[in-house]
């Protein structure tokens, strides 16, 4: 039987959990090895505690150290608990957070929508009323009919003509140019 | 994230990072069945392409719809409606039972954003990508790439191009491609998609300009998680847990699409076998539709060995670090797993000088007009993936960016890193992911659909354009009974005559089911010829006229009669079939000759011994075909004629070639052999007419043609000369060895297995076929081509199915759709046993 090639992803070659079981002075650090996260949990539990010990502070120096002594291994304890996916244990954790507070209104073009919800339309803005300075009939938008003379009577035809050109004005390029196919035809 | 187009000219995509991207349009490779040899082809082809590869690029699978009426086009192409209005009805019918089915086929794109430029080029780029965000925030005119830039990355985009395969037969994408693209992603698994974009619009970047305005890339809104969904005040928006997925609203959909990206986090750990574990391609197999997407990274192996050693020496330190840990169960042990995993990387990069590092984030999409839907296929697509060790996850949170990370243009973020599988370029090559399971021609009939695949796509075959292009048209099916082998004969037969070929059939069955099916070719002109109860007479003189005609007389005669040509009596026939003394003497039936003869015999005791021979056929009731003068002779012109030979039996080899046994002969058998005889040559003087138009002879149950030494050359030289003259034959039979020797089952470059459920037939079936006999073969063929329910009854939509060569030598799983006029149906289904056959 010939020789079957296998094939195999090797991804864990090179990401593997990399842990810290040593000092540096090569004894071990009891309770280990710890992950990085563990580490980095402990570490980031330890500095709030010693921060923050103003705000707790049972008084005592020697009980305060080690409620923070505890906290925080509890802490890397705790998180060592969390088993070992395939990604990267912070990112993953990042990004269930994200998901958590994804923006209701979804986002467009990169931009988060804020859907406003429905509301009346009053406040402080009040319609005006028109202010009038001159007589409605000097209106010069409407100015009064000058009697013309009567214009001879049109044929038929170039009266409508003269109804099809009379929106001209308002027509766009392309509706000018279907007008004009259309008339022509 | 947004769209990434800053401009767009050919396959050419300036980004808003200042990238440019160029997209490729890729062909799959053929891949369906096929020999270990061919298997070994097309994982060379993925090698080369990958280790041909260097920095990111993207690969795309997308599954694209095929509009039934391109379809239907090509069925009409070549074809005059007018002069076919049968091909025409049956195209309208096909068109609307096409609309009812899910169409479609898988295209590839290879997006490669590209590096190459000096430093003076790329920071131009980069520059005017920061000057246009600044732009766009004064609504100011974008700025376009100046021509001189456009022709420099085009050079460069073509350097790439020339380091693909050929045979992924790359060629640049057009902008409308792209735009379709990003169409795609937004419209999946809402059934609203185009069919991709043919690729025929003018090349380059002289195209439209509308269409080379990022503009014309549809901007989504993208709501992860369905977030709107759900009342802004309510507790489960906090709750991602359960809504992996990511609602896409499209401009122009109607409705939202929900899509869930899945990407792959592992693979099995002791690896898998090189060939026949398509993993990529795996997804063709599935009656939905699944996208895929594969980001890579690809890394020289020289920079990787150093990354490797990096690798080693961190892992010696966490040997270190660990230490103490339990042996078996610790941490430790994981190590040595590491250890192992580094140490066959190591081995398999040194396999090659051109091996490559393969970083690859292979993401999964399915879509669903409801999230439940689309959750529903993502949860099917990972159950499959993790029954072979395969672990496909739904990052929660990342929905978004898997989904940007699918488009070409976007930069690989963290996500997709952190996500990306590390191997080498030849164990990535076994995924086969570019491939392709085509079957038959690019116009003509309608066989059947593609089975080989989740999506069923009509396989069209055009035997005339075949013919034209100097191949063969011929085309043989093996069956067991009942598998579907004569509707699939009789429905190409219909097929061909109602486009305007013309069809002879020979029919040996005594329900003459050739006949039967005959009655349905409205608008033509068809003789039915019955050798017992003739309606036509073959009587050669009257239907080839005195000159051919006499030749073939004294040929049958000497089967028939035992005339030799070289005896007195045959040279005494010779005399009387001169052409002019037949003239003179009003000689131009077969009855003439028989009063002449009898006129003779008076003087001539050779044509008295004629005479009597004649008579001891012509007195029976066989020779009514032959020598009755009352009914019409047969018109070869007819568009199609159906010879049914039913009670005529043939004597076997043994009785022709044992001469004491040929003695003994009864005359049935004696008429018999020498009517199949002229009915082969009066096929072949059918079909060989006139070139300019396809002829198809049907031979079903061919072994009743190839019994006799006869008929097996007639059937040869019909496949030998077919091609020169327009025709082709078509062949049926329940094993391949029926059609004759060996030459001759290798001319029928056409073939197709259907049932057998009997495993030496099967064997012999693949044999023929050209397929690896192997017991998987074998079992595909006896078990789970159309297998029987447990009610004895083959399942509806399992009828008609087989296995195809096509006249490219491609391999592939064909079902044998049906007529889509009824009475034509009806017709293909009248034997007794197919009307179970296929519906």
């Amino acid at each position: 039987m010939a020789y079957e090639e296998n094939a195999r992803f090797y991804t864990r070659s090179r990401r593997f959990p990399k842990m810290i079981g040593r000092m540096t002075d090569g004894s071990r650090i009891p309770g280990g090895p710890y992950t990085l996260t563990q580490v980095g949990f402990g570490g980031f539990a330890l500095l709030i505690l010693l921060m923050t010990r103003t705000v707790w502070s049972t008084g005592s120096v020697i009980l305060d150290l080690a409620i923070t002594v505890g906290v925080a291994w509890g802490v890397t304890w705790v998180v060592g608990l969390i088993p070992m996916t395939r990604r990267n244990l912070l990112f993953a954790f990042v990004d269930a957070i994200a998901a958590m507070l994804k923006p209701h209104g979804g986002k467009y073009q990169g931009r988060v929508i804020n859907l406003v919800k429905p509301h009346q339309a009053i406040g402080a803005a009040h319609g005006l009323a028109p202010v009038r300075t001159e007589p409605d009939d000097a209106d010069p938008i409407a100015p009064e009919p000058v009697p013309a003379p009567k214009p001879a009577p049109v044929p038929p035809a170039i009266a409508r003509r003269a109804i099809a050109a009379a929106p001209h004005s308002t027509m766009s390029a392309v509706e000018q140019l279907l007008h004009k196919a259309k008339n022509n035809s | 994230m947004r769209i990434p187009a800053a401009a767009l000219a050919g396959n050419l995509m300036w980004t808003r990072s200042g990238t440019v991207w160029v997209t490729f349009r890729l062909a799959g490779l053929t891949h369906g069945y096929g020999t270990e040899e061919m298997q070994r082809l097309v994982l060379g082809q993925h090698q080369a392409l990958f280790q041909g590869l260097r920095g990111e690029a993207l690969l795309l699978g997308f599954c694209a719809t095929t509009d039934p009426v391109d379809i239907v086009d090509k069925m009409l192409d070549g074809v005059d409606v007018r002069r076919a209005p049968g091909w025409a009805e049956e195209c309208a019918l096909t068109l609307d039972s096409l609309e009812e089915i899910p169409l479609g086929e898988r295209v590839y794109f290879l997006a490669i954003p590209l590096s190459a430029g000096n430093w003076r080029a790329r920071s131009r780029s980069t520059w005017r990508a920061g000057v246009d965000q600044f732009r766009e925030q004064l609504a100011l005119r974008r700025s376009m790439p100046s021509p001189a830039e456009v022709a420099a990355v085009l050079a460069a985009a073509r350097e790439i191009e020339n380091r693909i395969p050929a045979d992924f037969h790359a060629r640049p994408a057009t902008v409308a491609e792209q735009v379709w693209i990003m169409m795609h992603a937004e419209h999946r698994g809402l059934s609203l998609d185009e069919p991709a974009p043919d690729g025929d619009e003018p090349a380059g970047i002289a195209e439209v300009p509308a269409t080379q305005l990022p503009t014309a890339m549809p901007n989504p809104w993208l709501d992860e998680g369905g977030q709107s969904d759900l009342s802004p005040h309510e507790l489960k928006r906090y709750l991602p847990f359960n809504r992996r997925y990511l609602k896409v609203q499209s401009p122009h959909a109607s409705q939202p699409s929900y899509q869930v990206m899945q990407a792959l986090v592992g693979g099995p750990k002791g690896g898998w076998r090189m060939l026949g574990v398509e993993w990529i391609s795996r997804v063709e197999q599935y009656e939905l539709d699944v996208d895929w997407a594969i980001r890579l990274t690809v890394t020289s192996a020289d920079t990787v060995k150093r990354r490797n050693k990096r690798a080693e020496e961190q892992l010696l330190d966490q040997v270190d670090q660990q230490s103490g840990t339990l042996a078996i169960t610790g941490s430790g042990s994981d190590l040595a797993q590491v250890a192992e995993t580094l140490a066959a990387y190591h081995a398999s990069l040194n396999a090659s000088d051109k091996e490559v590092e393969v970083q690859g984030t292979i993401i999964y999409a399915v879509g669903g007009e409801t999230p439940e839907i689309a959750q529903a296929r993502a949860r099917y697509i990972a159950a499959d993936y993790k029954a072979s060790d395969f672990l496909l996850e739904a990052p929660l949170g990342g929905q978004e960016e898997l989904w940007w990370a699918m488009l070409p243009g976007m930069p690989t973020t963290r996500i997709v890193r952190d996500l990306s599988q590390i191997t080498t370029g030849r164990e990535f090559a076994s995924g086969f992911p570019i491939v392709s399971c085509a079957l038959g021609d690019d116009r003509g009939i309608r066989l059947g659909d593609n089975i080989t695949t989740g999506r069923h796509t009509p396989i069209l075959i055009d035997l005339h354009g075949n013919i034209r292009a100097d191949s063969s048209g011929s085309f043989g099916v093996v069956a067991e009974l009942g598998a579907g082998k004569s509707v699939l004969l009789k429905t190409v037969a219909g097929d061909v005559l109602d486009r305007g070929g013309r069809i002879v059939a020979i029919d040996r069955t005594v329900a003459r089911e050739y006949a039967v099916f005959a009655q349905s070719f409205t608008g033509k002109s068809t003789c039915v010829v019955d050798l017992l109860e003739p309606e036509w007479s073959l009587d050669p003189l009257r239907v080839l006229g005195p000159k051919k005609g006499a030749r073939m007389v004294q040929s049958l005669f000497a089967l028939m009669l035992g005339v030799q040509t070289m005896d007195t009596r045959g040279v005494e026939l010779s005399r009387l079939l001169e052409g002019d003394y037949m003239e003179a003497h009003h000689i131009d039936s077969l009855g003439a000759l028989m009063k002449h003869l009898a006129e003779l015999g008076k003087t001539n005791a050779i044509a008295t011994e004629l005479l009597h021979l004649v008579r001891v056929v012509a007195s029976k009731d066989l020779g009514a075909v032959l020598f009755d003068e009352t009914i019409p002779a047969l018109d070869l012109r007819a568009d199609a004629i159906v010879f049914t030979t039913r009670g005529l039996s043939l004597p076997d080899r043994a009785e022709v070639e044992n001469e004491h046994l040929f003695k003994q002969l009864p005359l049935e058998k004696i008429f018999g052999r020498a009517m199949y005889a002229m009915l082969t040559q009066l096929t072949g003087e059918v079909c060989f007419m006139d070139p300019g138009q396809l002829a198809l002879a049907i031979f079903d149950e061919a072994h009743h043609i190839t019994a006799s030494r006869d008929g097996e050359a007639e059937l040869q030289s019909f496949f030998r000369d077919g091609r020169k003259h327009g025709a082709a034959a078509a062949v049926g039979s329940h094993d391949p060895a029926d059609f004759g020797d060996e030459v001759t089952r290798g001319l029928i470059k056409i073939r197709f297995v259907m049932r057998q459920t009997d495993e030496i037939l099967a064997k012999r079936a693949l044999e023929w076929l050209g397929l690896p006999v192997t017991p998987d073969m074998v079992r595909e063929v006896t078990g789970n081509l159309s297998p029987m329910g447990p009610d004895r009854q083959v399942p509806i939509e399992r009828r008609g199915e087989g296995i195809m060569r096509d006249i490219r030598g491609r391999y592939g799983k064909f079902r044998k759709s049906l007529p889509a006029r009824s009475d034509r149906r009806q017709a293909v289904l009248s034997t007794p046993s197919s009307t179970v056959e296929i519906s």
